[in-house]
């Protein structure tokens, strides 16, 4: 994975799985790399071939973490698979998805 | 050729008790439902609902469960696709309702998941264990090919011969049986034939209804007929035995129902009880009159899990007596009992055909390894380097280089067109013609001549061919003698220079008896790098329909850095690009390849 700050942005990449091994490990690299300057978390899915409820657990810790401080998450490009979870699990509806 | 997949399948595998374990225990469970030919959406969503069965497993391990392994399970016929994940855990309670847990919640959706992707969820809770079921119908895609299904009869004697599979029935035959010992006195292993649905219903029926007098109130019958239903439920087939020669064999259940519809017909399409007596009579033409000569009998339907089973009618001639409501309970009984064993049995033989399905899969796996030279041969001055993968369902691609005495090397590649077994046989026979006249060898076009000769009888009689290219190496003249029969021609490479295909096109071996092949020179050049491949190569994949083509070859060819010549560093680099570029995408085809260097001047 990759993290990596544009302007106001703290943008995520480069997730091959985001699983019951890896989640934790996303997340609290995250909040480890989260300044006061990050308005916005970008978490590009683009190249995450597979996702499962922990990963969402992921997800939604890090917006509630980013909400808790007044700014956004958002998730760009999710593939197919990411797609269909979140539409499973009815979260499509919280997370801002944005294709770029 | 027709790429003949089977749609069946039945394994199972352990994982160690931790997530990673799991994950890779998950992603084979997925190789092999691709492998029974469940498109890549469906395997996607398996793929989500068996990582959360498994990923439950370690999660509810606690201290006692820790490093206890978790099994996996597969089953797939062609309607649906069964697994098991079974744990050693304490396990959890199941929810009499699963929903989702607030939106913010990070944690509670791995049940959810699983019955949203699923059919069906089912959770048994043991002392030493637990197991989960997942079930859900394939997709009905037509274009899935129908399975490799033998004829019945071959299945019996299949089912015979398999010990395993005997013993499997006959257990779950006592444990059925235990339970009911009180009103049956029939014992499987008596009976040879009962080892067949039909045979064991037989059996049964006749040992209880028209038996030596009555068993614990038994009812007297006169006579009995059982009829299956086939497993898409179209036809109602007669079971030999009683009473069977008299009536026609096959009864038709599709179609709108009919006025004049046969009374077993009816009983099936209406699921209820159809009685014969004087109040009750016969139509005209009804199958059952060539049996029924008065007196009163009933059809009585047989259904498992709202699937017809068949139907099963009795009747007795005297009028005097009707049937008490006693014994009809006491039909329904042995009719209740019939039906699921049927069904059993059904599903053995299901189970059967996809472990042989995936035994011929192996053998043909194996056949192919085999014929691969263990050591590639290195002459002085010269690296090589082989490469052979084998798709989901094994080809008939081999590829083997040998010296020639202390004169040459001779590196021979080829593609028995077809797959599985019978490809890999050919190539076997291929194989050990090439070892037989080796001599032959250093000229390329008379040993492809000499190879055709042999072969193309046999593979004229089953339509089929091979496709072949031969290279020999001949390190005093410093030049290479080609020779190909319809195989895509080998590449060389020199540095500084574009690369370019050797030797001319000629016939694939089989096409006709007096094939002649040419014979192409050319010479070899310090630095130079030759390939032979197959077309599992040129016609890779990748996930976006694209073919990796005759030009990515090249390029691949062109690009080796001088300075890369082991044998496994080639191989490796050539692994690399063609999983880079098939990412994504199912390798249709076997992949092989020989590559080599000239490595002095």
């Amino acid at each position: 994975m990759n993290l990596e700050t544009i302007g106001k942005s703290l943008r995520l990449r480069d997730i091959p799985e985001l699983n019951v091994s890896t989640a934790a490990d996303v997340r609290d690299r995250t909040r480890a790399q989260l300044a006061a300057a990050h308005e916005l978390l970008d978490i590009d899915l683009s190249q995450t071939r597979f996702m499962d409820s922990s990963g969402l657990g992921a997800l939604i810790a890090l917006h509630k973490t980013m909400s808790g401080r007044g700014g956004r998450l958002r998730i760009i490009n999710p593939t197919l698979s990411v797609q269909q979870i979140l539409e499973l699990t009815r979260l499509h509806r919280v997370f801002e998805i944005v294709k770029e | 050729m027709p790429n003949v997949r089977p749609t069946a399948l039945d394994f199972g595998l352990e994982a160690a008790g931790n997530y990673e374990a799991v994950r890779a225990a998950t992603q084979t469970v997925c190789a092999g439902l691709r492998l029974a030919g469940l498109r890549n959406d469906e395997v996607n969503e398996w793929e989500l609902a068996v990582a959360e069965a498994g990923n439950n497993a370690v999660k509810h391990a606690g201290l006692a469960g820790r490093d206890r392994p978790v099994g996996f399970s597969v089953f797939v016929d062609e309607r649906s696709v069964e697994v098991t994940v079974a744990d050693h855990t304490p396990g959890f309670a199941l929810p009499a309702s699963i929903t989702l847990p607030p939106d913010d919640s990070e944690h509670g959706r791995g049940l959810f998941l699983m019955r949203q992707l699923t059919d069906t969820l089912e959770y048994v809770r043991g002392a030493d264990g637990n197991r989960l079921t997942l079930r859900r119908k394939r997709s009905g895609d037509p274009s899935v090919a129908k399975p490799v299904v033998a004829r019945r009869d071959e299945l019996v004697a299949q089912l015979a011969a398999s010990e395993a599979a005997l013993s499997d029935m006959m257990g779950e035959l006592s444990v059925a049986w235990e339970s009911l010992d009180a009103i049956f006195s029939f014992r499987p292993s008596s009976n040879p034939d009962a080892h067949t649905p039909e045979g064991f219903a037989r059996h049964c029926l006749e040992h209880q209804l028209l038996g030596v007098g009555p068993h614990h109130g038994a009812p007297q019958i006169d006579w009995y007929l059982l009829r299956l239903a086939d497993e898409a439920g179209l036809t109602l087939r007669v079971v030999p035995g009683h009473g069977a020669g008299e009536v026609p064999e096959t009864l038709a259940l599709g179609g709108p129902p009919r006025a004049d519809d046969p009374l077993e017909v009816r009983a099936a399409r209406s699921r209820t009880r159809q009685w014969i007596d004087p109040h009750h009579p016969l139509l005209p033409g009804d199958p059952l009159g060539a049996i029924f000569v008065g007196g009163s009998g009933f059809v009585h339907p047989i259904f498992v899990n709202e699937q017809l089973i068949g139907v099963l009618t009795v009747g007795r001639n005297a009028a005097s007596r009707e049937f008490s409501s006693q014994e009809v309970s006491f039909i329904e009984t042995v009719a209740g009992f019939l039906g699921p064993q049927i069904q059993n049995a059904r599903l053995h033989e299901a189970r059967l055909a996809a472990r042989l399905v995936a035994r011929e899969l192996d053998i043909a796996a194996r056949i192919q390894e085999s014929l691969l030279p263990p050591v590639l041969p290195q002459p002085a001055g010269f690296g090589l380097a082989g490469l052979y993968r084998a798709a989901r369902q094994v080809g008939g691609d081999f590829y083997t280089a040998f010296l020639d005495g202390d004169r040459g090397l001779v590196l021979f590649i080829c593609d028995v067109m077809g797959k599985g077994v019978p490809a890999a046989l050919f190539a076997v026979q291929v194989h050990s013609l090439v070892r037989a006249r080796s001599d032959l060898a250093s000229q390329p076009a008379r040993f492809l001549e000499w190879l055709n000769r042999n072969l193309a009888p046999e593979l004229d009689r089953v339509e089929m061919f091979i496709t072949a290219q031969v290279a020999y190496i001949d390190p005093a003249r410093r030049e290479m003698r080609v020779a190909s029969a319809g195989h895509p021609l080998p590449l060389l490479a020199v540095p500084g220079r574009a690369v370019i295909e050797v030797g001319v096109p000629g016939l694939p071996l089989g096409f006709s008896p007096d094939s002649t092949y040419e014979e192409v020179a050319h010479p070899l050049a310090a630095g130079a790098r030759l390939l032979l491949y197959t077309d599992g190569i040129n016609e890779a994949r990748a996930g976006t329909g694209e073919f990796f083509g005759t030009a990515k070859t090249q390029d691949w060819l062109a690009s080796l850095p001088a300075t890369l010549v082991g044998e496994a560093a080639i191989r490796a680099h050539l692994l690399a690009t063609l999983d880079q570029f098939q990412r994504g995408a199912d390798q249709a085809d076997d992949q092989a390849a020989l590559i080599l260097t000239h490595l002095d001047g």
